[in-house]
């Protein structure tokens, strides 16, 4: 047996293989994650295995990050912000039970970021992967529920129903259906839905140095931004993408360019870092 | 002058084996109105759709603006249909997103032709809608509250907005109230008189045919039975079939 | 001086596919020419051919064989070896016809219906008032309009646009004598400009100076 195997072999917990998946389903995943770097923001179909996670809750990032685990990793977990939170710590107790790896809840030292909404605060460098959970892959899926006709639509780079949804979103001023998943184009002309990541977030994804995969369980489908990539929210000529303004910084830790959560049930209103452990950290070294 | 859209020989069969036309030939130019009747089953929406190049013939050749564009697909159709043909269909839901506001109907036209301007392209949109006679507090409505006439001039709209040099008319008023259907065939009447359109129009309503169309064909069974000026072909009908359908209809 | 319009041999038969197949001769051999700036009556029993003759020309109906020549401006067409279009363009250009009722009843007053030939309001006010019908028919769409008015708008149109070929076809049919009188008059008025008429009627206009010859048509031919 190799090193690498007895390393394996020994950090396993019994009955499971390491990183719940066995090879031959990480080996499918890891294809398509290769074949979805080699075309940014094209989205790589795989058969997506049954997990313990219900569909529509992280069961395709954690297929991605599962497939890519090493047992040098150092693992940080977040939902829409919080490590704390109960979806946040079942994903990072099953990968970590299963792998034997370091888990943190600083940004900086994690090699492998999986993600529910955001991106953490922290500039985050090369080498570093973050693997985002999506909802809905494909920003063509309101215009027709068939893989068949938006695969076409992406081939054909016919975005039309997308901005014709961005027009509605403000001719209608109805609850913008794009709030968490804006449509951004990659280099190369795919359209693609980078997650329901605030639009806070999205100017992090261009020209980014770490390494973004996108997996979306439910859909069955990876994608991927290598990193150095081109990403540009779609925006009309004379209406500029703007991110979310806040009408003052953290109430706790006095951060003005992070993105913030408001807290209604306080009396005035007070807005928090959505990104719990940077907040605290900010804190501490104050 | 070349004709805006030409079909030459044209033969659609159906993988089935069905003919959907047989070696249908014409010619529509700026300015003037081409009808196509038939009963169902004569061809004509077959005809229809690969003047809208949503079917590629089997044999034969479609020319737009005059150039030869049979069998085009993929982005390169797109445009061509979003710069050179407005359409029409016979059921709004076939042209609109019911789900979608007026103005956004005719807009995602635009953005089709890769218009980016928000401004731009909403005032556009608003000037067709009231040029199409649409109430103006309707623009950002959607589509799903009107009415049936007032669903095909947003049609009307959307397929103009891009001013193509041709409209395609797939019974534009079949399903609508009578006096609707009046006041539309003189929307569209007054619309292609103001822009030159050459436009095709298919009816099995021959009271329609004969207040918008210059020229006619008749189809029977995929073929054309009988072609030339309406008003020859409806006063003085020679193919039995061409006759059997003018006196069953007009007294 | 040429014939500004120039029937040949004109043949037309009709087919009655959906009775007896029977083949009914309709035109026999018609020859007719008619010089610029002339009034031709033509008239007969009905069922001789004469509204056939006029359709023919026009091309508003089937012909099996002739030559129907118009010479306008130096412009020569043969009208039954032309294509759709160059007929359609001709007739725009050349040759107006006027039957009995308005085949076509758009929505819109009669005003406005005469103004859709291009002219301003003032001209199209002054030819309706001519023919015979007052203000108070302008705005009113012609489907409300009585027989005789119909047939007032439809004259009316056909002289909107000033052509140098008229083919009339009972005009004047459904009018009392007083609107006959107007109608004649009118008539009479584009005449004067050099235009060239030929109308069909069972009755003659007895407007002197309108009309210049009368022919009698029997059976599908001329004589």
């Amino acid at each position: 047996m190799s090193a690498f195997a007895e390393i394996l072999n020994e950090r396993k917990p019994s009955g499971y293989a390491w990183a719940y998946l066995d090879e031959d389903s990480k080996r499918e995943v890891r294809r398509a994650l290769l074949k979805a770097v080699c075309i940014p923001g094209y989205q790589v179909p795989f058969a997506s295995r049954e997990m313990p996670v219900a569909r529509g809750w992280g069961s395709g990032g954690l297929q991605v990050t599962l497939s890519i685990v090493e047992p040098n990793d150092t693992l940080k977990v977040i939902d829409q912000g919080s490590d704390e939170s109960m979806n946040a710590s079942a994903l990072r107790d099953l990968i970590a039970r299963t792998t034997g790896v370091k888990t943190t809840t600083d940004a900086r030292e994690a090699t492998l970021i999986q993600t529910r909404h955001r991106i953490p605060e922290d500039d985050l460098a090369e080498g570093q992967i973050v693997v985002f959970q999506v909802p809905i892959a494909d920003p063509l899926r309101v215009v027709d529920p068939r893989t068949s006709v938006t695969r076409r639509l992406h081939a054909e780079r016919d975005y039309s129903p997308v901005w014709l949804y961005l027009y509605e979103d403000v001719a209608t001023l109805a609850a913008p259906s794009f709030t968490h998943s804006y449509p951004v184009e990659v280099e190369g002309g795919y359209v693609m839905a980078p997650t329901p990541i605030p639009r806070h977030d999205i100017p992090r994804l261009n020209d980014a140095p770490f390494l973004a995969l996108y997996g979306a369980g439910r859909e069955a489908t990876v994608y991927a931004l290598p990193p150095y990539t081109f990403v540009k929210p779609l925006e009309f000529d004379d209406r500029p993408f703007e991110i979310e303004a806040f009408p003052m910084p953290c109430a706790l830790c006095g951060a003005a360019e992070s993105y913030l959560q408001a807290q209604e049930d306080s009396d005035p209103v007070r807005y928090v870092c959505s990104d719990v452990a940077y907040c605290r950290r900010r804190r501490e070294s104050a | 002058m070349k004709p805006v859209i030409a079909l030459r020989d044209v033969t659609v069969r159906y993988p089935s084996g069905v003919f959907g036309c047989r070696e249908v030939s014409l010619d529509v130019y700026p300015g003037e109105v081409l009808g196509i009747v038939g009963e169902s089953g004569s061809g004509k929406s077959t005809v229809l759709a690969c003047a809208n190049l949503d079917i590629a013939p089997t044999l034969g050749s479609v020319e737009v603006m005059g150039v030869d564009v049979t069998g085009v697909g993929g982005a390169e159709r797109r445009a061509l249909r979003a710069k050179s043909l407005g359409i029409v269909y016979q059921t709004p839901q076939q042209g609109l997103d019911l789900d979608v506001t007026a103005g956004g109907n005719v807009a995602e036209r635009m953005f089709g032709a890769g218009h980016r301007s928000y401004q731009h392209v909403r005032a556009r949109a608003l000037s067709l809608h009231e040029a199409m006679e649409l109430p103006l507090e309707r623009f950002d409505v959607v589509v799903k509250a009107f009415s049936g006439g007032m669903r095909q001039r947003v049609q009307l709209a959307k397929a103009l907005v891009t001013s193509p040099p041709a409209l395609l008319l797939d019974e534009p008023t079949s399903g609508l109230d009578v006096s609707v259907q009046a006041k539309t065939l003189d929307l569209i009447r007054r619309i292609q008189r103001e822009h030159g359109l050459a436009t095709v129009i298919v009816s099995h309503d021959l009271a329609v045919i004969r207040m918008l169309a210059d020229r006619l064909i008749v189809m029977k069974g995929g073929r054309i039975v009988e072609r030339g000026l309406t008003d020859q072909i409806l006063g003085d009908p020679q193919d039995p079939y061409s006759q059997l359908l003018v006196s069953s209809q007009l007294a | 001086m040429k014939p500004v319009l120039a029937v040949h041999k004109l043949r037309k038969t009709y087919t009655r596919h959906l009775f007896d197949g029977r083949k009914l001769d309709v035109l026999r051999n018609i020859d007719l020419e008619l010089e610029p700036g002339t009034f031709t009556l033509l008239t007969g029993p009905s069922g001789s051919g004469k509204s056939s003759l006029l359709r023919c020309i026009y091309r508003s109906a089937a012909v099996d064989s002739g030559s129907i020549v118009v010479r306008v401006n130096g412009d020569e067409v043969d009208m039954l070896a032309a294509d759709d279009r160059t007929v359609l363009e001709t007739r725009r250009k050349y040759i107006g016809m006027a039957t009995q009722f308005l085949s076509v009843v758009p929505r819109i007053g009669a005003l406005d219906l005469v103004m859709e030939t291009g002219l301003v309001r003032d001209d199209a006010a002054d030819l309706l008032r001519a023919i015979g019908l007052s203000e108070g028919h302008f705005d009113v769409p012609p489907a409300t309009f009585s027989g005789g008015e119909r047939q007032m708008l439809t004259l009316a149109l056909t002289l909107a646009r000033v052509r140098p070929i008229l083919l009339l076809d009972e005009v004047t049919a459904s009018l009392d004598r007083r609107r006959k009188k107007t109608a004649y008059e009118a008539l009479m008025e584009r005449k004067k400009t050099g235009v060239t008429m030929l109308a069909v009627s069972h009755e003659i206009p007895d407007l002197p100076g309108l009309v210049d010859r009368v022919l009698t048509m029997h059976d599908g031919e001329l004589g």
